[in-house]
């Protein structure tokens, strides 16, 4: 009586030992088997064929005969098989893996074969080559003395909660991003870059909410200057208004507003300084023409 | 930088949208786990989510109604959720298998039919569970009880037949006797 293990080189040996002499003939396929465990399976193990199988130069292994998905005999089926081409010169190379899966009920370590597996070749003549028969062992899960009425049978899944860790991630994310977001458009908005007719706008308000005295006014008048120097970059005096709002379409329609603008700077701070607040130009105007010069600064952004 | 103001403004609209999304989902989530923590409240229809039909089925069996119980699990092993098909094959074999164990150990050949159908109901969810995750040991232990209790195969009744006769003259009819 031979030992399974014995057996299982039994039968590989012959196809081990022929793989030599097999290279001299051009004509017969080259079969490599990289032999697997062949023990200490269980109930639902996939256990894996792979072999190589290379070819003379004009065949080709019919690949639809390997076997498919699905049950191959009462304890074994056929998980999945894949296969792989390479062209080498002496001929096509295969590799080929098959994988079984177990369903063996077994109450003491039994021996379990899986058949063998004949190959069929196409090309200018008849070739065949067979993968012989593999023995493993298969062993039990259940303790073999345990009697059937004593086994506990392995109770249902509870079920599952629906995880809200994902949801909760990507909603605090989505809020970050959010404001991330919201506080850079505001930045933008207000302090980025400096936008000179925003801040003053923002200043003139907060002076003149205090109340419009000559001093407020005139500090108004030259925040205003100061803002149009900045946003021109150099001092702007009133004859270059023309090629300021050339330069900077969004301020063409305050123009004249602007021109209007420098005739009553020149009247506060030189024509008569110690005039009180000229009633046709009240600080409100001076404020509107501010906040329209802000606009126009936003819209050029 | 009036478009990058726009690209802020649009990314905004677009985390804002993300957020109001997850949020939704969470909200669900939510509702939906405190149904599972109380499956008495869970009506189930075709509209309701796996998780709860789930849920549902779990609290049946568990209250012994194993018929409604095992309508519901074998609705589920049609979703495409292969985690929660796979959890549905493995309690529909095993609440197959204990109602199979119960019979064998208590009566024995004398339940043959109820018993070997029983496992064989077993057998084929629990096999079905093992093919979508190999790895589930629960369901390899209870498939290989479930072998270890089928019921041996019944042995066919004898057939009285015999193909062949002692004689070929004990099939023919007598010569006729007679005298002169």
């Amino acid at each position: 009586m031979m030992a399974p293990r014995s057996r299982t080189l039994a039968a590989w040996l012959p196809l081990l030992l022929c793989a030599g002499p097999v290279l001299a003939d051009p004509a017969t396929p080259r079969l490599e088997i990289q032999p697997p465990r062949d023990f200490g399976y269980a109930m639902g193990d996939i256990l894996e064929q792979s072999f190589t199988v290379a070819l003379p130069r004009g065949y080709t292994l019919e690949t639809g005969y390997l076997p498919q998905t699905g049950a191959l005999d009462e304890y074994l089926e056929i998980q999945g098989s894949e296969w792989r081409m390479e062209q080498q010169e002496e001929g096509p190379v295969y590799e080929v893996r098959i994988a079984y899966q177990v369903f063996k009920g077994v109450r003491a370590t039994e021996t379990a074969t899986v058949p063998a597996l004949p190959l069929r070749f196409q090309g200018p003549s008849p070739l065949a080559a067979q993968l012989p028969e593999w023995r493993f062992t298969v062993a039990p899960l259940i303790p073999p003395d345990l009697a059937d009425e004593q086994v506990a049978i392995r109770g249902p899944l509870p079920p599952m909660e629906t995880p809200t860790r994902p949801h909760t991630s990507r909603l605090v994310g989505y809020l970050g991003l959010a404001s991330a977001l919201l506080g850079l458009i505001a930045w933008q908005r207000h302090g980025s870059e400096p936008r000179p007719f925003a801040r003053a706008h923002r200043e003139l308000r907060r002076q003149l909410r205090r109340g419009a005295t000559a001093a407020t006014y005139r500090a108004a008048v030259q925040r205003l200057h100061q803002a149009l120097n900045e946003t021109a970059g150099h001092s702007l005096f009133a004859e270059q208004l023309g090629g300021f709002c050339a330069e900077r379409p969004a301020f063409a329609e305050l123009r004249e507003e602007l021109a209007g603008f420098f005739g009553l700077s020149r009247r506060v701070f030189f024509a008569a300084p110690d005039a009180p607040l000229p009633p046709d130009y009240p600080a409100a105007r001076l404020e509107e023409l501010c906040r329209r010069c802000a606009q126009a600064e936003r819209r050029r952004a | 930088m009036a478009r990058l103001n726009l690209a802020l403004r649009a990314a905004l609209a677009l985390a804002l949208a993300g957020a109001a999304h997850e949020g939704w989902h969470l909200w669900r989530a939510n509702r939906d786990n405190a149904l599972i923590a109380a499956p008495g409240r869970i009506q189930v229809d075709p509209a309701t989510p796996p998780a709860l039909v789930f849920a549902k089925a779990y609290d049946l069996a568990r209250h012994g109604d194993t018929q409604e119980a095992t309508r519901l699990y074998g609705a589920l092993t049609q979703t495409g959720d292969a985690e929660l098909r796979t959890r549905a094959y493995y309690n529909l074999g095993t609440l197959y298998l204990g109602d199979a164990a119960r019979l064998w150990n208590a009566r024995g050949v004398l339940e043959y039919v109820r018993v070997n159908t029983l496992v064989s109901a077993a057998k084929e969810n629990l096999r079905a569970a093992l093919r979508l995750s190999p790895g589930h040991w629960d369901a390899r232990y209870n498939l290989e009880y479930a072998y270890r209790i089928t019921p041996p195969p019944k042995e066919k009744p004898k057939s009285d037949f015999k193909a062949s006769k002692g004689s070929v003259y004990a099939t023919m009819p007598s010569l006729p006797g007679g005298a002169p």
